[in-house]
């Protein structure tokens, strides 16, 4: 009688699985030829005919090594970060915009002011928010600050004085 | 014999019905499906068990080592609750498409 176990194993040598898994699929597939294997001996075939038909349940030992290991394998990672992450994220997402509610209710109110001497401030383009508390400053825009226009603005709350 | 195409879209109904009566092995269920179907739906190693763990990770069967009193160890396999709650709306679909098909070209399911 052939070794099932042995001739299994040979078969799905390199199996994506880990070791008890590869165990207990080669225990199991090698079980079931060998009852195949019983039956056709035991309804009068010869052993060379018994073990050839054993052998036609699988016709691509390739084939069925990579259903197996897709069948067998736990949810794919992506899946497990997902599930274990998308909790996390919304309860992120909701706090981030109540967070955002609240700032805009309740926060510092940005001040815009034109650059002394600049353009007319109700045609600016504001290029910068500035928040401060006390003594800062804001300092003159340099050159790449420009709008589309060529007007050139500051947009701060400062409570000290611009130079 | 069916044609593999269409025993492919059976393969679960028949697992699920054939456990319904009782824990099998894997070899013992391929023999019941072909005994019931009267030889018409067969499976090979080579289908039955890729799909067996499927159910089993969808938890609809599931598997554990017993020793036969001969000392044989095989994995019997087990129609899980949420397996029995998944076999009475698939039968519904089976007798719908039947019923589907009956219309349309005449199949009967009897």
């Amino acid at each position: 009688m052939p070794d099932w176990q042995k001739l299994v194993r040979q078969k799905l040598r390199g199996i994506a699985l880990d070791h008890d898994d590869v165990a207990q699929v080669v225990e199991e597939l090698a079980a079931h030829l060998e009852e195949d294997f019983q039956y056709s001996l035991a309804a009068g075939a010869t052993e060379q005919v018994a073990t050839s038909h054993a052998l036609q349940h699988v016709r691509n030992w390739h084939d069925l090594k990579s259903k197996i290991e897709s069948s067998r394998k736990q949810e794919l990672p992506v899946n497990k970060r997902v599930s274990q992450f998308w909790f996390p994220a919304v309860l992120t997402l909701l706090l981030t915009m109540v967070l955002l509610e609240v700032v805009q209710f309740y926060g510092p109110n940005p001040w815009v002011t034109p650059i002394p001497g600049g353009p007319n401030p109700l045609r600016m383009t504001p290029v910068a928010v500035v928040y401060g508390q006390q003594n800062c400053s804001c300092r003159r825009l340099r050159d790449g600050h420009f709008d589309e226009n060529g007007n050139q603005s500051v947009i701060g709350q400062c409570h000290g004085r611009i130079r | 014999m069916i044609a593999s195409g269409i025993k492919r879209g059976t393969a679960e109904l028949a697992v699920l019905s054939v456990l319904e009566s009782g824990a099998l092995h894997g070899y013992e269920i391929a023999r019941r499906i072909e005994q019931r179907t009267k030889g018409s739906l067969r499976f090979t190693l080579a289908a039955l068990y890729p799909m067996l763990y499927r159910l089993e990770k969808q938890k609809w069967i599931r598997g554990e080592w017993e020793t036969s009193p001969a000392g044989r160890r095989r994995r019997c396999y087990r129609l899980t609750p949420a397996g029995k709650k998944r076999l009475a709306p698939l039968r519904g679909e089976w007798s719908e498409l039947f019923a589907a098909l009956h219309r349309l070209a005449g199949v009967s399911n009897a």
